[in-house]
């Protein structure tokens, strides 16, 4: 008797996984297959790569935020820290090369992201911390980005290297950004599944106090998911200076709410423990391809702001009813 | 007298906020002897506020243990709906939909927080998207222009010498505190905050008042976003972007913890009060706002983290 | 008037999923007595004030107050009907001044409906002078003692002229000092005609302050006694008084050589002085009320929470425990009192809670093996017949012995020699407990070393080799258990000190 209640409980269970894991990527079919009624453009091999090229910015820092927000964490100055590198990537190629200049604005992103994680781990941050705390150095990435360059445009860069990693194509049809963007999933991807880093991120998240007293050192890995998603915020910030031919102070606001929005779309959850890179890059593609159809039915980008909001409450409504 | 010297001291060691605006105040004032003129003072007060009346729906918020991301974008719209009504409507009834415009965001947002259980972070984060492209698709992208003698002379009256936007500010402020001190419905929200179970097991309807803190700030950022049209004589779709956050900062800077069940108005005006201050004496000295930004964002992570620490080894 | 019955819940019958929590409850209190009510954790003293209380719902009975009977739904019901009830966990707004949590939602108005903070004032400074006690009124609750806080619940309790007041082992974290005041308190209001139900273990006040005890065992009221009339024996072993044997397996002692001994820890206001040693192969029971700083002890020693001084040796090497992982290191295991939010990591999958404790082993230049982490999932789940439909199951999924068992095996997977299981059978139902109870014989014939904490006296009887017995912080015996022949009222009485 007691048997046959629990394999029915499992049953309903494998089918409430089925419709968890997969709910999103029924409405993203469900979008595509609605965007290219509407529109005859939108199956087109143009508009597809050109989809590819508007999330891959986006897509690149929300693996970044995955790592984050696995950890219950939340990062706000990222936007700020794509400004920097932008700034910093551009600015310092006329004293050190290209590569050294990319190398020095990935360090700096790697090594800003880490002193907001230090800071967080050191005080125990909880949500509510690390939103103040990381709106407080958003203000002071900002702020630095906008002293570097005196709050001017710095002019684009002259390395046609540096130039083809935003507006460039591999082997003749990849663009460069979205195959940097697919590099970046993959590798975050394979971290978060296949390593014990990875694996220790979730723990962390599923419950921090279980995995302090199993072993795991927590402080090391709630510090360092922010020095990762710094380095990702350091990598967007190159590709967005290559893009626009110029190291914009501003290049990065916004950013970080967008990135926070795809991961949370793609249904890892807020207090950390659940989630995934595919989710997240599901939630990229959700928003993006909703970006674009709405762009081809001629929305206004206003519009597009109002639709997305909705979006977003939308999508956390189904993930709250679930449970 | 000796007493009392002794009290003030341990007062002024105690609010260590208090006593750097104070001295903040001194230092400036001896700065920039532009700092005490009428003109500046004036300015000063018109920033204290627009930020100290959102501050004042905010500090509902925090009290309550929630706060409010769509405060900026509510601000936007009710100053476009407010200027671009007018003409078509005239001034009254566009003033009564700017401010039904908050009242109806805010029990949107109350209501998907409260009954639907959502977390309010999303909602309201949601909603500052939603509302500012509703601001801007009404307004075109563009500021608009106000055409209404009324409103913008309303915006720069002045009764004995002080902005009248100072004076419905500082009612206000007696009104907030009343409510918050002397009235039940204030009493209950500090306790909602303070320990929602708590307060469940009293008996308090915890969904009223959790929605109703998201109402108040819906509405206060309304009005606001009519002051700051009267006063610009325009109304901006992207006009209350920067002061969320600042005035979310500002109250917590006064003192008042985002965890909820603590603060009072007149730490609020504190707050507002200290990081207007920085801003008008950083003008004033002529620092450049880009060195004024990572200045503020110091002083947010310095005072956040401490407060934090605090907590936890209090608890511990 | 000495026969004036104020309460009467008749044939109350709850029953939780798999459990009966109350078998047909039937108690009657006089007005103005105080009646003690007692019995082991779990035998449903708690259930039966929570239904008094309106937090439960009875699954049938009556509650009858004043000869009337009456329908307790929710909390706000029960105070209407003069009734509160002070619970361990206060029901205080920490950032609220003392005299408005007194009178939380109904704070007093004056016409014009502006809150008269003065009256209120006064009011809580009057009431808290009624029971003898001097805080300020404007005192915020947070930054009280804990003696403070229930001497505000009892004004509270008091401000809703409350004819019953039910209190929850209200004395288990105070200080002598704070008792006396306690009781002195409940002697006045004894004298105004209040009635007090007073949940305790502990004998001595029992007997100091009660007119009658009621004794729960089970579900069920064993007797209700006169104290005058009783006995400490008489009640202890109504208390513990179940058969034991067949319930618990037997086994042999395999005691060998001293693997850790622990000398002179002491934590600020929680342990104070306590040594001891213990062996290959055997069981050490730590017995205590609680609060009498079991828990602490072994978080300690496992690292995770700070001690003030004190050494740790393992195998007769002193070492240095600053974190879980330290511990874990020199091959120590805590298994924590508080599964889910301490021992599992409940939306994860059976196999990863297993590997958790070991991950270097299933690791090979940083990845994941995920056929030998299968294995050695698989391997444990078969060794501790842990039913999961596969290890790639959620902990959540599991019911509570199965997740017991979970945790056991990613402890038995860390290759730890000594483990330490706070409080193992909690919440588990009666089977679980004796699969528990083998694996625990199973481990100690391995050679490895255990020590149980648990607050069911059969329990720590029939499974320790020697027994420790905790109060206040110290250690204040130890039983040696080899031939199982120390008796509950032994510990019992060395446990209320």
């Amino acid at each position: 008797m007691e048997v046959g209640t629990q394999k029915l409980n499992t049953s309903n269970l494998k089918i409430n996984d089925f419709l968890k894991k997969y709910k999103m990527l029924l409405v993203f079919v469900g979008m595509i297959i609605i965007s290219s009624i509407i529109s005859d453009v939108f199956m087109t091999s143009r508009n597809i790569s050109n989809i590819m090229r508007q999330v891959s910015v986006n897509g690149i820092l929300a693996c970044g935020m995955t790592f984050v927000m696995l950890t219950g964490g939340f990062d706000l100055s990222v936007g700020s820290l794509i400004s920097v590198s932008a700034v910093v990537a551009i600015g310092m190629q006329d004293y050190f090369g290209v590569a050294g200049a990319i190398i020095i604005a990935l360090v700096i992103g790697a090594i800003a992201g880490s002193l907001n994680g230090i800071l967080l781990s050191k005080i125990n941050a909880n949500s509510g911390d690390a939103f103040m705390i990381t709106l407080g150095s958003q203000l002071v990435f900002a702020g630095a980005a906008l002293l570097y360059t005196n709050a001017r445009v710095l002019p684009g860069s002259k390395s046609e290297f540096y130039n083809s990693l935003g507006q460039g194509t591999l082997f003749g049809f990849i663009p460069t950004p979205v195959f940097i963007f697919l590099i970046i999933t993959i590798i975050s991807h394979f971290i978060l599944s296949y390593t014990s880093f990875g694996r220790k991120i979730h723990l962390l998240g599923g419950n921090y106090e279980a995995a302090r007293l199993s072993g795991v050192r927590v402080y090391f890995y709630k510090a360092i998911v922010y020095s990762i998603v710094g380095f990702t915020a350091a990598i967007a910030g190159i590709i967005l200076s290559s893009r626009t031919l110029g190291g914009s102070p501003l290049a990065g606001v916004g950013y970080e709410l967008d990135a926070i929005a795809a991961v949370i779309v793609g249904g890892t959850s807020l207090a950390g423990g659940e989630g995934s890179v595919m989710r997240t890059l599901l939630g990229v593609f959700i928003i993006g391809v909703l970006s674009n159809i709405l762009n081809l039915i001629g929305l206004s980008s206003f519009n597009q702001m109002i639709v997305k909001g909705i979006v977003i409450v939308l999508a956390v409504w189904l993930d709250v009813k679930k449970q | 007298m000796n007493k009392q010297a002794v009290k003030i001291g341990n007062f002024l060691l105690k609010e260590k906020v208090f006593s750097s605006s104070v001295l903040l105040l001194i230092a400036i004032s001896i700065a920039s002897p532009y700092f005490l003129s009428v003109d500046n003072l004036r300015n000063l007060a018109v920033q204290i506020a627009v930020y100290g009346i959102v501050g004042l729906g905010m500090t509902f918020a925090i009290i309550g243990g929630e706060f409010d991301l769509a405060a900026g974008s509510m601000i936007s719209i009710s100053g476009v709906l407010a200027v671009g009504l007018e003409p078509k409507i005239g001034l009254g009834p566009a003033l009564v939909v700017a401010m039904l415009s908050g009242l109806v965001f805010g029990c949107i947002n109350g209501l998907l927080i409260s009954k639907a259980g959502i977390n309010s972070f999303i909602v309201t984060f949601g909603s500052m998207v939603t509302v500012k492209g509703l601001a801007l698709t009404i307004a075109n992208g563009r500021p608009i222009t106000s055409q209404s003698e009324a409103l913008n002379n309303f915006g720069d009256l002045r009764v004995i010498g002080i902005p009248v936007m100072f004076l419905i500010f500082v009612i206000l402020l007696v009104v907030c505190h009343y409510i918050l001190t002397y009235t039940r419905f204030g009493r209950n929200i500090y306790a909602v905050g303070g320990n929602l179970d708590v307060a469940k097991a009293t008996g308090l309807n915890v969904a009223f008042y959790k929605a109703i803190l998201f109402i108040l700030t819906g509405l206060f950022s309304a009005l606001v976003g009519i002051l700051l049209a009267a006063r610009l004589n325009t109304g901006s779709p992207i006009q209350g972007d920067d002061i969320t956050l600042t005035v979310i900062a500002s109250v917590v800077i006064g003192g008042t913890s985002l965890s909820g069940g603590k603060g009072n108005t007149a730490r609020t005006l504190l707050g507002v009060f200290i990081m207007m201050l920085l801003s008008n004496s950083f003008d004033l000295l002529g620092i450049q706002p880009y060195i004024q930004k990572v200045i503020k964002g110091l002083i947010i992570i310095s005072v956040v983290a401490f407060d934090s620490y605090n907590k936890k080894r209090i608890e511990r | 008037m000495g026969n004036d019955i104020i309460l009467e819940m008749k044939n109350i019958c709850k029953s939780f999923p798999g459990v009966v929590a109350l078998n047909n409850v039937s108690l009657s209190i006089k007005r103005g007595e105080v009646h003690a009510l007692c019995g082991e954790n779990g035998a449903g003293k708690s259930t039966l004030m929570k239904i008094l209380y309106g937090i439960y719902r009875a699954d049938s009975g009556e509650i009858w107050i004043n000869g009337e009977k009456r329908n307790i739904t929710s909390p706000v019901k029960a105070q209407e009907n003069g009734l509160s009830i002070i619970f361990q966990e206060f029901n205080l707004v920490d950032t609220l001044s003392v005299a408005e949590n007194i009178f939380l939602g109904r704070l007093k108005t004056t016409k014009s409906g502006k809150i008269d903070w003065k009256s209120i004032e006064k009011d809580a400074a009057e009431l808290m002078l009624h029971i003898g006690c001097d805080i300020d009124p404007k005192t915020p609750v947070g930054s009280l003692s804990v003696s403070q806080k229930q001497m505000v619940e009892i004004a509270k309790a008091l401000s809703y002229n409350a004819e019953i007041i039910v209190m929850d082992e209200p004395s288990a974290t105070l200080t002598d000092r704070e008792m006396e005041n306690l009781y002195r308190i409940i002697q006045e209001l004894k004298e105004k005609k209040i009635t007090i139900i007073y949940i305790s273990h502990k004998m001595d006040e029992i007997f100091k302050i009660t007119d009658r005890v009621t004794v729960l065992r089970d579900g069920v009221v064993i007797c209700t006694l006169d104290t005058c009339k009783t006995c400490r024996e008489e009640i202890v072993s109504n208390m513990v008084g179940r058969c034991l044997g067949q319930e618990y397996p037997k086994r042999e002692n395999y005691s060998g050589e001293k693997v850790l001994e622990v000398k002179n820890i002491n934590r600020k206001g929680v342990l104070n002085d306590v040594s001891f040693c213990l062996h290959r192969g055997e069981v050490l029971g730590i017995a205590g009320l609680v609060g009498a700083g079991r828990t602490e002890l072994v978080r300690a020693i496992f690292g995770a929470d700070r001690i003030s001084s004190g050494k740790v040796f393992v195998n007769g090497k002193e070492v240095r425990i600053k974190s879980p992982i330290d511990a874990i290191r020199n091959g120590i295991a805590l298994l924590t009192e508080d599964r889910k939010q301490q021992g599992l990591i409940l939306n994860n999958t059976v196999k990863e809670n297993i590997s958790i404790t070991n991950l270097k082993d299933i690791v090979k230049f940083g990845l994941l093996m995920n056929s030998k982490e299968n294995n050695i999932a698989k391997e444990y789940v078969d060794r501790l017949s842990v039913k999961t439909s596969s290890i790639n199951q959620k902990c959540i999924n599991l019911s509570g012995g199965n997740q017991q068992k979970v945790v056991l095996a990613k402890w038995l997977y860390s290759n730890a020699d000594i483990l330490i299981l706070d409080e193992p059978t909690r919440g588990i139902d009666v089977g679980a407990k004796q699969e528990i109870y083998h694996i625990i014989n199973e481990l100690v014939k391995m050679g490895k070393a255990v020590i149980m904490i648990s607050s069911e006296i059969p329990e720590v009887l029939a499974l320790s080799d020697r027994i420790l017995v905790m109060h206040k912080g110290r250690i204040t015996r130890e039983f040696k258990n080899e031939s199982r022949n120390v008796t509950p009222e032994q510990v019992m009485n060395c446990a209320i000190g």
